[in-house]
Formats: structure tokens, C-alpha cells, sequence
């Protein structure tokens, strides 16, 4: 089966652009893969040597030697040129975000907006009179119905598809994450080897509940002084140390780490977890794989891809529910034995779960069920 | 141009209605004074043209709104023409792959005959 395959690739810094780069040489023996690029000559060395890669507009003159395009598509900019050609030439979509508007909104955002709603709702955004909500608004209808078929990343993502959509056929594939902690970065933190440390890791932004995770791991703290919080990620527009100023020797915030492995080793450094998030746009968390791969067992609210985590890897909270949370927090306190139990199942999952192969095969098998 | 007349800000509704501004003034008086000429001199001839220009005006907007429903429902149908289109090039693709492979067994089997015959 030959397959047109369209997505950002390193050095273009995204995550699908990296997820593409791992998904690749695992997907190269199962289909035979071109690869479609704007700007073929900046792609890394590794993948011009296993792919033919081509410039973008050579597609439409070359369709008709492949079976299918394939391709990758977020929420950002960097998906602009693939857009065009999957909206002219419609294949099979990896949809990475169910939530697409702030991508449209750097495209002709009324036309998406007319299509995904009326007319009414673009005169109105034109007046001021109507500005259209990004996280309940997704404006992916039209790569939805343009699709021949589409691979999301959770349940959650297939059943929205299915509610806009109930004709287009719909798989879940599970999210690949790779890399491993080559170590843990505990001795710079100077807390004792008993201390019990929650994380919080990746962006920090208003709906990863940062501010509810201190307030009730600082009640926590009062009566279980072994307890420390490490914060490992860049602020997007959060007053972080306002947050923690109350309690500087148990809360270490780590700002943004450029370097993966670093990273990893950071993550390496907690004993739990904490991945809230609320609203949830039906995003699968690369952060909260990380983790998973890294062994740690989660605490999430109990909503969207977080909501289809095993009870052997995750503690599910009621959203927003402080006391349901702070019992769950209390629960990993109390229990090295059942961390440890967690520990073992979170990297158990990860390793047969989320693997490029895995993925690779999964995806290889819905082409050829839509070929 | 003020900036609430800019196209990209109008609400063309609202804007498609002309309507008269009062006259005011500081000075007491001027303001009824010019009212009244106003209603004395001009408005048998003002009131028609702005009758016929908020008619005109209301007419516009109304088929602008039905061209870009139109021009959605046009987009909206596109997208379904273009998805069949894409389907119907992979079914035709399958169909040729399997005639390409009828093709190749008929050669065979013509060639194994040949062969046959020649022995």
C-alpha cells in the first residue's frame, strides 16, 4: 500500500512533528511511505535517508500514484500547508486535537465559522456582538467531514467525532511516547530520601488547576511534614511565585527545561503525578504519558483521556472536587506500597500500550481497512 | 472613516438604518429655532430620501445575508462533493488494482497454455 504522508517534522518544534519522526521508521515496514513537505531540504538527515521526501505542491500532479494520504493534524500554525491540500485532496486524518479554532483563527476564520455554524453566528462575530467560545466552539467540522476516515488518540475524541459525524469511520489509536530517565535529579533538590513529592509537569497554564493542587497539598502538608511538591514547567501567564511564596522550603518550582532528557530526569524525581486539568479540549496528555513511561503513577480529574486511564495507573478525581482530591493525594501519601504497585503498572501500560509500533501496526491496519 | 464604521467592526444591521441626530446647541433656543425651520423647509424633502435610502439599505442587507448563506451552503455542499470524489478515487484505484492483477493472471494462465500446446 503506498501512502502520501503530510505532517511538521523536526526541525519544526511541535509535538506531532516529533511524534511523526518516531511513528515513521516503525510505519516504513508496514506501508510504503512517501513523505509530502514544504520545505523538504530542512527535514533532519535520519529521515531523508530512510523516506523520499517531496515538496508539498508536487502532490497534486503525483496523486494518483498512492492509495491514500495520511495526514497529521493539530492545532497550530505549522499545519497550514497540509490543511490546504487535505481540505483539496481528502484522506485519512490523525487528528491530534479534537479542538481546532485557534489554528482556524489564523485561516479564513469566517468561512470556518459559517461552516461549523451559520450565518447568523458570522454576522454576529463581525459586529463584536458574538465572540465565538475556542474551547467549546471546535471548528473541526470541516477536516471531520472531509475525511475518509480518522485516527484519534482516546474514546473520548472517537465518540465527539462520532456525535459531529456518525458516517465517517473512526478509530482510536493510542498515542506513542518514548524515552527513558537516565537518572533523578532528587539530590539538587536538598529534600530528605523519605520526602514523598507530588509533581506537577509541563506548561503551566490557568486550566492545570495549579493553584488547586497547592492549596490542598498545602493542607496536606500541615499534617504530614515529609510531603514536598516539585513544579517542573514554564508559566504561561500564571503568577507561579505568589503561589508558592508561602512555602518555599516544601514547593520547588523548575521553569521550563529545553532539554528532553533533563526532562525525563526531572520527572524521574517525583513519586506522584498530578495532571490536572480542567477544561480538557480532548487532548491526550504527552506530559502524562511521560510520566506513565517514567513509572509514576496519576492523579487526574476524571473527565475526557484522563477519565480512560486504568485505576491501576491513576487515582480519578471528581473535577474540581478539593476534598475527593486531597483524599487521593493522602491515599499516595499513606501507601508506598500501592505507589510502588502503580509504579510498576504505569510503566507495564506504557511500554505495551504506547509504543511506535504499536501504533505503527494500529495505524497500518485502519489504512488498510480504509484502502 | 470612524472606527465603528470600518467594515471589519460594522454591525450592518444597525448601521443600514439612518436616522436623524438632533440638533443641539449651548445657546438656549438655536437648537428649537433650527428644528423648526427644519420642519418648515427641508423635511417634505429630506423625509422621502430617507425613507428610500433606509428601504434601499435594508433590501442590501437582506441579499447580502442570503449571498454568504448561500455561498455557506455552497461551501458546505463542496466539502461533501469533494469527500465523494476522494472516495470514488480510491474505489477506482482498488478496482484497478484488481484488474491489473486479472490481467496478470489471465497472462499467466494464456502463457501456461502456450506452453502446453507447444509440448
Amino acid at each position: 500500500m503506498k501512502i502520501a504522508y503530510f505532517s511538521p517534522l523536526p526541525p519544526q518544534r511541535s509535538g506531532i512533528a516529533d511524534f511523526s519522526a518516531e511513528l515513521l521508521p516503525e510505519l516504513a515496514p508496514l506501508v510504503d511511505v512517501t513523505i509530502f513537505h514544504s520545505t523538504p531540504e530542512a527535514i533532519s538527515a535520519s529521515l531523508r535517508s530512510q523516506f523520499e521526501i517531496a515538496p508539498l505542491d508536487t502532490f497534486p500532479d503525483r496523486q494518483w500514484e498512492f492509495d491514500l494520504p495520511l495526514y497529521q493534524m493539530g492545532n497550530s500554525a505549522l499545519h497550514a500547508p497540509l490543511y490546504k491540500l487535505l481540505c483539496r485532496y481528502p484522506g485519512v486524518v490523525e487528528l491530534h486535537d479534537f479542538v481546532l479554532h485557534h489554528f482556524m483563527e489564523q485561516q479564513d476564520y469566517r468561512r470556518e465559522l459559517g461552516y461549523a455554524l451559520d450565518v447568523t453566528a458570522v454576522w454576529a462575530q463581525r459586529s463584536g456582538r458574538f465572540v465565538p467560545d475556542r474551547d467549546t466552539i471546535p471548528l473541526n467540522n470541516r477536516v471531520i467531514n472531509s475525511s475518509l476516515g480518522i485516527i484519534a488518540h482516546s474514546d473520548t475524541v472517537a465518540r465527539q467525532i462520532r456525535a459531529l459525524n456518525a458516517e465517517v469511520p473512526v478509530t482510536t489509536v493510542p498515542l506513542p511516547v518514548a524515552g527513558d530517565a537516565t537518572g533523578d535529579m532528587r539530590a539538587e533538590l536538598g529534600w530528605p530520601d523519605d520526602a514523598v513529592v507530588f509533581a506537577h509537569i509541563g506548561q503551566i497554564t490557568p486550566n492545570r488547576q495549579l493553584e488547586t493542587a497547592l492549596r490542598v497539598f498545602g493542607r496536606i502538608h500541615a499534617d504530614q511534614p515529609q510531603t514536598r511538591y516539585l513544579i517542573v514547567g514554564q508559566s504561561l501567564g500564571i503568577d507561579v511565585h505568589r503561589l508558592i511564596d508561602s512555602m518555599p522550603d516544601v514547593v520547588r518550582w523548575i521553569d521550563f527545561v529545553p532539554d528532553l532528557q533533563l526532562f525525563l530526569n526531572w520527572i524521574n524525581s517525583a513519586d506522584v503525578v498530578v495532571l490536572l486539568r480542567h477544561p480538557t479540549t480532548g487532548e491526550t496528555s504527552s506530559a502524562g504519558l511521560r510520566a506513565l513511561r517514567a513509572g509514576k503513577p496519576l492523579i487526574v480529574f476524571d473527565h475526557g483521556w484522563y477519565a480512560e486511564l486504568p485505576n491501576e495507573v491513576a487515582l480519578r478525581v471528581p473535577v474540581l472536587d478539593e476534598a475527593e482530591l486531597e483524599k487521593a493525594m493522602r491515599e499516595m501519601v499513606n501507601s508506598a506500597e500501592k505507589r510502588r504497585r502503580m509504579s510498576a503498572a504505569a510503566r507495564s501500560l506504557a511500554l505495551s500500550q504506547h509504543s511506535a509500533r504499536h501504533t505503527a501496526e494500529r495505524v497500518a491496519a485502519f489504512l488498510a481497512q480504509r484502502f | 472613516m470612524s472606527a465603528e464604521l470600518q467594515p471589519e467592526n460594522s454591525d450592518l444591521e444597525k448601521l443600514a438604518v439612518v436616522t436623524e441626530e438632533p440638533f443641539r446647541s449651548r445657546v438656549p433656543l438655536v437648537a428649537w429655532f433650527r428644528t423648526k425651520w427644519l420642519n418648515v423647509a427641508a423635511r417634505w424633502y429630506i423625509g422621502p430620501m430617507q425613507h428610500q435610502q433606509n428601504l434601499f439599505n435594508e433590501q442590501l442587507v437582506r441579499q447580502l445575508r442570503e449571498y454568504e448563506t448561500r455561498l455557506i451552503d455552497l461551501d458546505r455542499e463542496r466539502v461533501a462533493s469533494t469527500r465523494t470524489i476522494a472516495e470514488l478515487k480510491v474505489r477506482l484505484q482498488q478496482t484497478q488494482r484488481r484488474a491489473d492483477s486479472l490481467a496478470q493472471r489471465v497472462t499467466e494462465l494464456e502463457s501456461a497454455e502456450s506452453d502446453q500446446e507447444v509440448s
